[in-house]
């Protein structure tokens, strides 16, 4: 980075100038520079990071740090091209020999990362390994993007992510103030289907709750983790909106409409809740739902609460 | 068919070769007299050879417990396998069958579910626990006062199997996410947490399990011949099944309580060595003892070397390996059978 600047500068000087003597001396000075900072320039240039955990993942993502990436974990998500990156398999069945086989210098994850055993190795071979708390508010967000832009040597990105999901959540909280004037709360009931089983419910304590609270609806289903409910159960609850995720990614590419049009000729007897007879039915990009309260997950939100809000309009018409 | 005295060398020659291998192979790649230098370095605390300090790491803290954890664990599934077979007369009995791998895993899915925060020893003693005390209640409902059925401990085996499953499901449902995944893969035996104190224990239940069954042997062997016969031949059969039982549900306890379940090497290896030895128990145990240690180490070299950077779970690689064998003894076996 610094090489790149050093460069920059060289070459903005040495455009207005003709002399020959002068552009050598000039040659050297970038050089110098590069040697006097070499150390510091290694520390900036030379990470080789494994990155295990869906919400760290997209943070290391978002604090384009994407370059230093050797590995992620079975549950993070990369994008496309990046998918040569190895892939370590499930993040608390970490193998020590298999990332040091990348001999990376910094392994960051969530603190549910492992197994102890691992890590210890890990640390002993002089990797540095950065555990990040999950994030349940935006404190624990806030310093986790800290913490981690600190071992990426990135503080300079930290600043406007942290800024930027301040105010994204700062809308959530006002979007969530309209939707309170405008009607009582929408009853939202979030649902995981899996190919040829019963739906499962998410409750209180799942990454669904946190987003359906983010968006200012309430959550349906009062009780702990993931229930599977039958067709008779749902309709028992009468929910305003469903929010469904799918297992398979393929969820991307489908519409509202087609989604909604699939599950009620699945669930047919959904069709007589509020969120069926309206067809407020919505998708969760299932990357939302893995890493706590982090960047998809307010994105999700964000989505939710746009969708809530207009429907609250189109309802009060 | 091989003689005795050349299958010793043989089988001491392919275990040697295995932990030789998997203490030299595996996702970072150093060379054949670095791993040995480096273990040789481990064993005497100095420092001969060339070796990077992370290589000597890797070694030391994590191919050698590796590769002790699966010997030891291999050779005690083995021989369980075969003590458990030569008591119920039945070559498809594996230690599994007495209850205790079912068990065990209900032990460990209520450490797991119900007391999340509970460390990875504790779960393995309550795996231990529950694994034993499933093997009791198993052997209480087989026997009465003048003895105990074979046939009854295998139907109870069976039940308290399907109970414990029902109860692995109960907690499954009540799981969260994260603990469903630790359960599942739990239930896939790995050794890739293998830690010394597992190594030490293990080691100490192979050599009290090694002694004590080959004092009984003799007694395992004359059993072959039926149970009248053998306690005519002065054996107390019911005091030698009490043993051999409570030291498999021991073996297979504190084996899946290291490891996890890892299904198939106490079923397979001890037919591998009846195929090429015959039924005498005397040989038949520390046979299997070793070719049981060996297959786990050369499984577990699979396991960490298939997909790396990732690992598969050891039993993964048992089961891929065990379960062709397994329909090609049926095939064999099926006229037998039929």
């Amino acid at each position: 980075m610094l090489f790149q600047a050093a460069r920059y500068r060289f070459n903005k000087l040495s455009q207005p100038t003709d002399s020959n003597a002068f552009n050598k001396w000039l040659c050297l000075l970038p050089a110098v520079t590069a040697l006097f900072s070499f150390n510091a320039w290694s520390a900036t240039q030379d990470i080789k990071l494994v990155s295990a955990g869906a919400g760290v993942t997209e943070l290391v993502l978002a604090l384009d740090a994407a370059d230093e990436l050797v590995a992620v974990d079975a549950t993070s998500y990369v994008p496309e091209q990046l998918s040569s990156v190895a892939k370590l398999g499930y993040h608390r069945m970490l193998s020590a020999e298999g990332i040091m086989a990348l001999s990376p210098t910094l392994v960051v994850g969530s603190d549910v990362m492992g197994p102890e055993t691992t890590l210890n190795v890990l640390k002993q071979a002089n990797i540095k390994v950065v555990q990040l708390p999950s994030s349940a508010d935006e404190q624990q967000l806030m310093s986790n993007i800290d913490t981690l832009a600190q071992s990426l040597n990135r503080t300079d990105k930290a600043a406007p992510l942290k800024q930027e999901l301040h105010q994204r959540l700062d809308k959530l909280n006002k979007q969530k103030q309209q939707l309170s004037q405008h009607n009582a709360q929408p009853k939202i009931l979030f649902m995981l289907l899996q190919e040829g089983r019963g739906a499962r419910v998410g409750g209180k304590g799942t990454a669904a709750d946190t987003i359906i609270a983010l968006s200012g609806a309430k959550n349906i289903a009062d009780f702990e983790g993931y229930k599977t409910l039958s067709q008779e159960g749902i309709l028992a609850l009468q929910p305003d909106v469903i929010l469904l995720s799918n297992r398979s990614e393929k969820t991307d590419s489908q519409t509202n409409s087609q989604t909604t049009h699939a599950l009620l000729k699945e669930m047919p007897l959904l069709a007589h809740t509020p969120a069926g007879q309206n067809g407020h039915i919505q998708t969760l990009a299932p990357q939302a739902l893995l890493g706590g309260l982090g960047i998809s997950a307010i994105g999700a939100a964000e989505t939710l609460a746009d969708a809530l809000l207009t429907q609250g309009k189109t309802a009060g018409k | 068919m091989l003689q005795y005295r050349w299958l010793w060398p043989t089988m001491m020659m392919l275990l040697i070769l295995s932990s030789i291998l998997s203490v030299s192979v595996g996702p970072v790649s150093i060379s054949l007299m670095d791993s040995l230098s480096a273990v040789f370095n481990w064993a005497t605390q100095q420092s001969i050879g060339n070796i990077a300090p992370h290589e000597q790491l890797v070694v030391s803290n994590v191919r050698l417990p590796r590769t002790l954890l699966a010997l030891t664990v291999g050779a005690i599934l083995a021989q369980c396998g075969a003590v458990m077979q030569g008591l119920f007369r039945n070559p498809l009995a594996d230690p599994g069958i007495i209850g205790v791998s079912s068990g065990a895993a209900l032990g460990a899915a209520i450490c797991i579910v119900l007391f999340p925060d509970v460390g990875s020893l504790m779960i393995s003693l309550g795996a231990f626990l529950c694994g034993l005390a499933t093997t009791l209640i198993v052997y209480r409902l087989a026997s009465n006062g003048l003895g105990t059925s074979v046939v009854l401990l295998l139907l109870s085996g069976v039940a308290i199997a399907a109970l414990a499953g029902a109860g692995i499901g109960v907690l499954t449902y009540l799981a969260n996410d994260m603990a469903l995944r630790d359960l599942t893969l739990w239930q896939m035996g790995s050794i890739a947490g293998a830690q010394w104190q597992y190594v030490g224990l293990c080691l100490l239940v192979l050599v009290l399990l090694s002694w004590r069954f080959q004092r009984d042997a003799m007694a395992l062997n004359a059993l072959l011949l039926g149970e009248a016969e053998a306690r005519h031949l002065g054996i107390n059969v019911d005091r030698l099944k009490l043993r051999l039982i409570l030291l498999c549900a021991l073996g297979v306890g504190v084996s899946v309580a290291a490891t996890g379940i890892i299904g198939f090497i106490g079923l397979v290896v001890p037919h591998l060595v009846r195929m090429i030895l015959g039924p005498d128990h005397k040989r038949l145990l520390p046979m299997s003892a070793l070719l049981g240690a060996a297959l786990l180490a050369l499984a577990d070299i699979g396991a960490r070397t298939f997909l790396p950077p990732a690992e598969l779970p050891v039993s993964l690689v048992t089961a891929l390996i065990g379960a062709p064998f397994f329909i090609f003894l049926l095939l064999q076996q099926r006229s037998k059978l039929i």
